[in-house]
Parts: C-alpha cells; sequence; structure tokens
C-alpha cells in the first residue's frame, strides 16, 4: 500500500500567523498572551475557546435547526 | 507546574448537537482544496478533497462532488474563509471496485451500485441566510404578499405553498389530514432551502407554436410576473 502524500497545506505558525497583515489585532494579541502561559494550559483552553466560539456562532446565525 | 487539563463540563455538554454539527454542517477554515487520489493514496481513485480547520481540529472532507461545488458556490469561497459544508444530497453511481495484490496491482475489478454525495460549500453567511429564509417558508402565519415583496427570490417556494395549498383544499377531506400534508410540504421545502440546495425558479409555459398568421400575440406581462 503507498503511503499517503498530501499536498501543501497553509502553514500556520506563530510567526506567520504575527506576520500575517489580515491576520487581526485580536487573534495576534491572543497568540502573544498566550505564549506568555503554559502550553498545556494554553492550548487546552484555546480548544475550549474554538468549541464555545462554534456554538456561539450557530446561535448568533440560528444554524442549529436541523435540516 | 502545569495545571490539571480541564475535560468535564465542557465535552460533549449539548450531545444532540454535537451529532447535528457532525452530520449536518460542518463549519471550519478553508485550509485547502485540490483534486488528488482519494485519501492521499497513488493507488486510489481520484477524488477531490476539502480541507478545514474546525473548533475540533483539521477534517478532511472526500468527494468528487467537492470540486463542482466550489466552483459553482454562490459566495465563491477563498482559501482562509469561514465556510460550512453540508451533504445536500445523494445520488445513484456506478463505481468501479479494483482488488489489489499485495503489490498493489489490481488482480480484479467488478462493478457496485454506489451513492455520492452531493455537497454544498459556501461562505458560513450563506447559511444564516438560507436558515432565515427556510423559517419564513415555514412560518404559517406568513403573509404571502408581504413575504413575496420582501423576498422575491422566495416567489417560487410560496407559489407552491399556494398550489399545494389549493390541491389539499380540494382533495383532501379530512381537516387534519390536510394540516399534515400542508406541513409536509411546507417541511421538505424549508428543508431543502435550509439545506442550500438551489432555489426554485418560476418557470414560464412556453406558448404553443401557431402557423396562424392572425394568432393573437401573447398578453403583455403583468407586474407579477418575473422576468429572466
Amino acid at each position: 500500500m503507498n503511503r499517503p502524500v498530501e499536498g501543501e497545506d497553509e502553514v500556520l505558525d506563530i510567526g506567520t500567523v504575527l506576520a500575517d497583515p489580515s491576520a487581526s489585532h485580536w487573534l495576534k494579541q491572543s497568540i502573544e498572551s498566550a505564549l506568555q502561559r503554559d502550553p498545556v494550559d494554553a492550548l487546552n483552553d484555546a480548544l475550549v475557546l474554538a468549541a464555545v466560539l462554534d456554538g456561539h456562532l450557530r446561535d448568533a446565525l440560528d444554524l442549529n435547526d436541523s435540516a | 507546574m502545569a495545571q490539571q487539563p480541564r475535560n468535564g463540563p465542557y465535552s460533549e455538554r449539548r450531545p444532540d448537537l454535537a451529532r447535528r454539527r457532525g452530520e449536518e454542517l460542518l463549519i471550519g477554515r478553508l485550509i485547502s482544496h485540490g483534486r488528488a487520489n482519494y485519501q492521499f493514496r497513488s493507488d486510489e481513485d481520484a477524488s477531490y478533497y476539502v480541507k478545514l480547520l474546525t473548533s475540533r481540529g483539521p477534517r478532511t472532507l472526500w468527494g468528487k462532488d467537492l470540486e463542482r461545488a466550489l466552483t459553482e458556490a454562490e459566495t465563491q469561497p477563498r482559501t482562509g474563509d469561514l465556510v460550512g459544508a453540508r451533504r445536500a444530497a445523494r445520488e445513484a453511481v456506478t463505481v468501479t471496485v479494483k482488488e489489489r495484490d499485495v503489490e498493489g496491482r489490481v488482480v480484479s475489478q467488478r462493478e457496485r451500485h454506489a451513492h455520492r454525495s452531493l455537497w454544498v460549500v459556501e461562505k458560513v453567511g450563506f447559511f444564516a441566510e438560507r436558515a432565515r429564509l427556510a423559517r419564513r417558508v415555514r412560518d404559517e402565519q406568513v403573509d404571502v404578499r408581504e413575504a413575496v415583496r420582501a423576498h422575491p427570490e422566495l416567489r417560487s417556494a410560496f407559489l407552491s405553498v399556494r398550489a399545494a395549498e389549493e390541491f389539499a383544499a380540494r382533495k383532501i377531506q379530512n381537516p387534519g389530514d390536510r394540516a399534515r400534508f400542508m406541513e409536509l410540504i411546507k417541511g421538505a421545502m424549508a428543508g431543502s432551502i435550509q439545506n442550500g440546495e438551489p432555489l426554485p425558479t418560476v418557470r414560464l409555459k412556453t406558448p404553443a407554436k401557431t402557423s396562424s398568421p392572425t394568432a393573437k400575440p401573447p398578453p403583455e406581462k403583468s407586474q407579477d410576473e418575473p422576468t429572466r
């Protein structure tokens, strides 16, 4: 069986995001603030934040009705 | 020292919602998309992938129809956009199943019936708008004239509902059955609108061809008639 070969994705490393002029000020501030924290706690909180904001978006745009 | 990871109250707090999120509308940042062999394996058939960064991590969707979904998307999503992806329907297809030996050589192949998913991939605002339109169609109290004025794109949907109401009034005696019939019609129509399927369009009847030189010209369009 051949090994999978993926195409090149957008690189999401810290330096790239901080240097990206299209990235929001909020995102850059959050990254800089998170870098001061314990990396396990920072990622754990970020995952919770992503899940919470996913739910918030669905509520705000009323996307929770089943089709 | 690192604190203990916090799980419990945050995980699967709304399992019904989580299930729907997986099956109904996947939301994420569009990372990349393109043609590739299925699962990026050289011995698999050509397919198309869409990679999203979701709140639960990266997800890669596979399906030949994803290319059409992106090319024909109303909102023309681009890499970096927040998009929604939803399986809108399935179509029956015949696929060739290849059986290979340990070295990957095809030793036999056979045809089998399968279903291909038809996708809708749009910027996330598209689904919000469709959810809003679907609610308008479902709303029994809505005044049709007002609604058509506010949402001309829903004209055909409202006309279909009106036609169904007239059909039910003529053909279905029992009021309970009539109400259930209308509920099904509105539910199906709202469901397909919310799914992101193309909005129905009003088709004008083509006037019958006539060779008579004295035939009357077709009447001028009233203001209510749609234009194309």
